[in-house]
């Protein structure tokens, strides 16, 4: 454990230290800060499209993270032979996967949790209430976060970057919608719509910026089985990403 | 004693990038390393060096035979732990320092470690003023050297290097030998796989040269050097000073007669000693097997 | 900015930026709220005080009991199948 720790953080330091990281961390505090300004004709005066569209705007920017950060990781890690080093000695490659999984992910959720307080400051700056309901969402967000850093992770062994982040980006849109918007998607395919449905993950049970923003109490338990279901899936994608890894020759 | 490396029937193939078939790239290669030897691994581009030396460190999968480091698989921790990896033209993430290369890999091997005994690794290797240098601002030679302090971290029982000295200038070539011999008279034992041939007649106990992925000539660097069929003839020439001949070992006795017979002083008469290089060369261009 | 995100939310079926709106996820299960949130009824929440009370939340598509069986059900299904996984491939390797 203490083995994937130390390699979680110096993925942690390295990517810190890559431009991409500031430069989606700084387009999605602008665009926070550009909803923050813009007039609200919400009549209820309780910042219900700040809060909708700045939870969205999270979301977004965790689904660029996760392609930005883990797309190229172990790319590059071939590329420039420093993975020989790493994996010849001090790791094995489960631990190389989780470390690696472990400082994105650590990337990530402060990244989420700086943006869900920036929001709330926006909020509060404006006049609004900060809904109290902002915590568990932006924990939903994160559980959101590392499912997708863990397909990245996954189609990074087996895809090149420029392929990673449209395959993402696919699965992304395809899996925020619901069965029956899924299967309407092929008229006269439905029962084929609906076994491929089963099979991906229900990203919209992550959705709560409704609520959220109507100031909707959201039982605990909803949020827990929702962060558990996330993470139950975030492992499933680790594991195959592991499985693919421990297969694959480094020539 | 069991040897701390010993590969038996090693074979990989590859396929080939057009999908079609495989090419063969390792073929029943076997050998064993001893506690405490040197041994050097030759071989043309091409032989399948790199393609041994990944199977030996878990980086490939043998597609036949056995590997045991230590009796132990290749990628088990109990084997990476008493290894340390050389690996040729390494790169590393270029935005840590030396430094923090050294405290990582510390920390991910377990060993107690600190900024102190980060300057004396750095400073054994020539690095001594280079600790907090971006890696992107170090050459390719001292990249090799951040490689051996990296290796060297916790003093390990086997050293695995793949063409080690390749940036390195002269001077550091020589350093890097000393300090080789030193870790070899602490009791590592060595796997060093080079071009630079007398890097390998100085300083291996043992060599074994491949060629087309088949071990084609083994043994200790005495038994590799002196060639078993050609002799040397000294002698003094009436009249004329000293001459030399170089005679197989079927015609030796008749042009021992002969030099006597012309009145010729036979003054000494032994195996000829090749150069590294001519074993090389004979071993490979012919193909010979062992 | 902004336009790429309203863009994309239009995409992705988010609710659109006015006060009430439930998200396409939720219209079926509005029925009995939407005329008191829309149209000439509608009214004003001082901020804080909640708007509704849990029911609300358990009248919404995305809240039904069979979302929390799938989300218990997938949940132990994929860690199964990650454990297995995992156990699967390392012997493989170990052979």
């Amino acid at each position: 454990m203490s083995t994937i720790r130390a390699f979680a953080l110096m993925t942690l330091k390295g990517l810190t230290r890559r431009r991409t990281f500031w430069g989606i961390a700084l387009v999605t505090l602008i665009a926070l800060a550009g909803i923050g300004s813009i007039p609200s004709y919400d009549v209820t005066g309780e910042g219900r499209f700040m809060i909708d569209m700045g939870l969205f705007g999270i979301e977004i920017g965790s689904l660029l993270l996760a392609i930005g950060l883990a797309s190229n990781m172990f790319p590059r890690d071939r590329e420039s032979r420093s993975v020989m080093p790493l994996l010849a000695v001090p790791l094995s490659r489960t631990q190389y996967v989780l470390g690696r999984f472990a400082g994105a992910a650590l990337v990530q959720t402060a990244a989420i949790m700086v943006w869900c307080a920036c929001l709330g400051l926006i909020l509060a700056v404006n006049g609004y209430y900060v809904p109290e309901a902002m915590l568990p969402a932006s924990i939903l967000l994160v559980a959101e976060g590392w499912f997708l850093l863990a397909v990245v992770l996954f189609f990074s062994f087996w895809t090149s970057p420029p392929l990673n982040a449209p395959l993402t980006l696919l699965l992304f849109i395809v899996c925020q919608m619901t069965p029956a918007q899924f299967s309407g998607l092929l008229p006269g395919a439905e029962r084929v719509m609906d076994a491929l449905r089963m099979l991906l993950p229900r990203m919209d049970v992550f959705h709560i910026k409704d609520p959220v923003a109507h100031r909707i109490p959201v039982p605990t338990a909803y949020f827990l089985l929702a962060s558990v279901y996330g993470l139950a899936y975030t492992s499933f994608m680790l594991s195959l990403a592991i499985a693919v890894f421990r297969r694959r020759d480094l020539k | 004693m069991d040897p701390v490396l010993r590969v038996e029937g090693l074979s990989k193939r590859y396929p080939r990038q057009s999908g079609l078939g495989s090419f063969q790239a390792v073929s029943d290669v076997s050998f064993e390393l001893e506690p405490g030897g040197i041994l050097g691994f030759l071989g043309p581009n091409g032989a399948g060096k790199t393609t041994t030396m990944k199977c030996i460190l878990g980086l490939l999968a043998p597609s036949s035979g056995r590997i045991g480091v230590f009796g132990r698989p290749p990628a088990s921790r109990e084997a990476r732990r008493r290894m340390g990896y050389i690996p040729e033209n390494p790169d590393y993430e270029d935005s840590f320092t030396p430094e923090e290369y050294l405290s990582f890999f510390a920390s991910m091997r377990h060993i107690p470690w600190s900024r102190g005994d980060s300057a004396r690794m750095l400073g054994r290797v020539g690095l001594e003023n280079w600790g907090r240098a971006r890696i992107r601002r170090l050459s390719k030679g001292m990249r090799q050297k951040l490689s051996l302090a990296l290796a060297l971290q916790g003093s390990p029982e086997l050293l695995v290097m793949d063409e080690p000295t390749g940036g390195f200038d002269p001077l550091a070539r020589k350093e890097f030998r000393d300090m080789i011999l030193e870790e070899n008279a602490r009791g590592a034992a060595c796997f060093l796989s080079s071009h630079i041939l007398s890097d390998i007649e100085t300083i291996c106990s043992r060599a074994l040269i491949l060629a087309g992925g088949r071990v084609v000539r083994e043994g200790s660097m005495s038994e590799l050097l002196s060639s078993q069929n050609r002799h040397r003839i000294s002698y003094r020439k009436p009249g004329a000073g000293n001459a030399e001949e170089l005679v197989e070992l079927a015609d030796l006795q008749a042009a021992i007669d002969r030099i006597r017979s012309s009145g010729g002083e036979i003054e000494a008469v032994g195996r000829e000693i090749l150069s590294l290089e001519e074993v090389f060369l004979s071993a490979t261009s012919g193909g010979e097997a062992r | 900015m902004t336009a790429g995100l309203l863009a994309l939310m239009l995409v992705l079926g988010q609710s659109p930026p006015d006060g009430h709106g439930h998200g396409t996820d939720d219209a079926h299960g509005d029925a009995a709220i939407d005329s008191a949130e829309f149209g000439s009824d509608r009214h004003l929440h001082p901020p804080g005080e909640e708007n509704h009370g849990t029911e609300w939340f358990f009248s919404q598509p995305w809240a039904t009991p069979e979302r929390w069986r799938f989300m218990a059900r997938d949940s132990v299904v994929l860690a199964s199948a990650a454990a297995g996984i995992l156990m699967l491939s390392g012997l493989r390797r170990r052979k």
